[in-house]
């Protein structure tokens, strides 16, 4: 299908955004690069100061903001973004990956009682083990939605272990793993009886497919293989909300995002 | 075949019927049954006749039935140990003891004993340790044992009597009672009864990667889901699962250092579907053991008809054995308490 028109994309320092390239390359009848952010939307990494940049991008004209792998900050900061009310979404390691959706609406469907929900990251070595835990805490919410007294149990340099509950009591396990011996990746397994939901899902640098399965008492349904990956589904995102002129809740998401997980690590004292 | 080996069932319920008789019937040139014993005369006589073996309804007439050679201890938990101390104490060859060995470690240190003392050897049941997934996992890992840090034993099952029914036709099955899991130390107590039930399987596997059991975080245990959480060794461990009623099991062991990893996938209980198989992960390549055709079950058979002609010593010196007791009964102590004291609380 034909777009009506294409959008025009600003990228904020293109070279912290690599990404930016293929997105653009691949679709190509929607999204068109600009040298001016003024009727774009803005491409901006999510370091320290996304909120600011954020800010004076829709000033000078932007119509729509896409922010890549946004850092934690606080509400302050993302108040006066919201206020604008102009779609802001946050393109986030995991979460944006359309087998994540995938899940979220699956898991909804069956309106079972959900009795434990286990979740592993497997990250490189070199990682932050509290960045990973924040990426990992995301898409748990992401998937299950709110999830109460998160407590830390275990953090080092190899990894973590974080619990939490669901309502109305589920356990919610999640462990973060270091290791250089495979592939980056999430899983998550929601465990009901008698359904039990499980996606692997992988790094948004390749539109590698997550696999999700679904086991009841008749036999196991595997879900399609979704070959796009989170940067692309976000923009494809952004293009919807710009046609339908949503603005869509990220920001509101995300500010609980952190508060969650700001109680984790004040919980634990880490 | 006049140099098999032969075999009395002490208990001949589920397990002998779906596990060992079907396990022997691989073995036939190592094994025959001559004898199997029961409480219930009629399950003795019917289970004996099948594989054309004299029965009784006492553990003496069997252990001292000159025509045995090695006893299989298949009676109830709670009586493994003296089951085991009167074969000791009688002189057979060898003994297979289904899981768990004992209770408690006081009960394994027993055993212990009266097997040093009188040089009968004692195999456990303990499936997974004989599984060739395992054997290969442990064979190509290189320095993982003591890099690891982290194990993740996970059991998905459908429960019930469906893999029973796979391997065989059970005659008398005993019907599970209600249980009041609403009652905390119905709960404690039903969680403990998975930890030497099922998980333990498992166990020896995970404490060979994770020594001790230092610290728990979570024990938690709803009636049909499981998790429990601990530190040991400077190792975190999970161990969780399900009793779900979906139709597929998913019995997993994995573990992880910084630059290697292990992915283990069992077959269910009962079954005969080969052995598990086995991914090493290392650099971003895996070597991987894709199913041998025997399983864990015919590995302790195996292993039981090497110690009773002297061909080797134990694969699983009896200190391991009590070791591996002693690492259950601290996983659920800690757990039930965790689960007792958070009612008190």
């Amino acid at each position: 299908m034909t777009p009506t028109h294409v959008v025009r994309v600003f990228i904020e320092n293109p070279d912290s955004q690599p990404h930016m390239s293929e997105v653009l390359m691949s679709l190509p009848l929607s999204l068109e690069r600009s040298s001016s952010v003024a009727g774009a939307v803005a491409a901006i990494q999510g370091t320290r100061s996304w909120p600011a940049s954020a800010t004076r991008a829709l000033a000078a004209g932007a119509i729509g903001i896409v922010i890549n792998d946004p850092d934690p900050v606080p509400d302050s900061e993302i108040e006066p973004l919201r206020a604008m009310r102009q779609p802001v979404l946050l393109d986030q390691p995991y979460v944006s990956d359309p087998a994540t959706e995938l899940v979220r609406a699956r898991w909804g469907e069956l309106g079972t009682r959900t009795l434990l929900v286990e979740s592993t990251l497997q990250a490189p070595v070199r990682s932050d083990p509290s960045s990973v835990l924040l990426h990992h805490a995301a898409l748990v919410r992401a998937v299950v939605g709110s999830i109460t007294s998160p407590t830390l149990l275990t953090i080092s340099r190899y990894g973590y272990t974080a619990k939490a509950v669901l309502p109305p009591g589920a356990a919610v396990i999640l462990t973060g793993t270091l290791t250089d011996a495979g592939l980056p990746r999430a899983e998550i397994h929601l465990l009901a009886a008698p359904h039990r939901l499980s996606a692997v899902i992988y790094p948004s640098s390749t539109a590698r497919p997550a696999t999700v399965s679904m086991v009841d008492a008749e036999g196991e349904v595997v879900l399609p293989s979704l070959y796009e990956n989170g940067h692309r589904a976000t923009w494809r995102r952004m293009l919807s909300c710009l046609a339908d002129a949503t603005v869509d809740d990220d920001l509101d998401d995300f500010v609980a995002h952190l508060a969650t997980v700001g109680q984790l690590f004040v919980e634990s004292g880490a | 075949m006049a140099d098999r080996l032969r075999v009395g069932f002490v208990g001949s319920g589920p397990a002998t019927q779906s596990i060992h008789i079907p396990a022997l019937s691989r073995l036939r040139d190592e094994f025959e049954i001559v004898h199997v014993c029961d409480v219930d005369a009629s399950v003795a006589e019917t289970v004996a006749g099948r594989v054309g073996a004299r029965w009784s309804t006492t553990v003496g007439d069997l252990i001292n039935d000159p025509a045995v050679d090695v006893v299989a201890i298949c009676s109830p938990s709670g009586l493994h140990a003296d089951h085991v101390d009167a074969a000791c104490r009688a002189g057979v060859k060898a003994i297979l003891c289904e899981k768990p060995l004992a209770t408690s470690k006081l009960e394994a240190q027993m055993i212990a004993d009266v097997s040093r003392d009188s040089g009968v050897p004692v195999v456990v049941g303990a499936m997974h340790r004989y599984d060739p997934a395992w054997q290969f996992a442990a064979d190509h890992w290189g320095g993982l044992s003591e890099e690891v840090h982290s194990v993740r034993s996970s059991i998905v099952m459908p429960g019930g009597s469906r893999f029973e029914d796979f391997a065989t036709e059970v005659l008398h099955r005993a019907s599970p009672g209600k249980r009041d899991l609403g009652d905390p130390a119905v709960s404690a107590e039903a969680l403990r009864g998975i930890i030497f039930g099922l998980i333990i399987h498992d166990l020896p596997l995970v404490r060979q990667l994770a020594p001790t059991v230092d610290r728990l975080h979570v024990a938690e245990f709803t009636g049909q889901t499981w998790v429990i959480v601990y530190e040991g060794s400077g190792r975190t461990v999970q161990l969780l699962g399900g009793m779900l009623g979906g139709w597929k099991p998913d019995w997993r062991l994995q573990a992880c250092s910084a630059t290697t990893s292990i992915d283990l996938e069992f077959a269910p209980s009962y079954v005969w579907a080969g052995s598990g198989r086995a991914a090493v992960t290392t650099g971003g390549a895996t070597r991987e053991l894709v199913r041998a055709d025997y399983n864990g079950y015919e590995g302790e058979w195996r292993e039981l008809a090497s110690l009773a002609r002297g061909d080797h010593d134990a694969t699983v010196p009896l200190r391991d054995l009590i070791a591996d007791v002693a690492y259950a009964v601290r996983i659920a102590d800690l757990s039930t308490q965790a689960i007792l004291g958070r009612v008190m609380a």
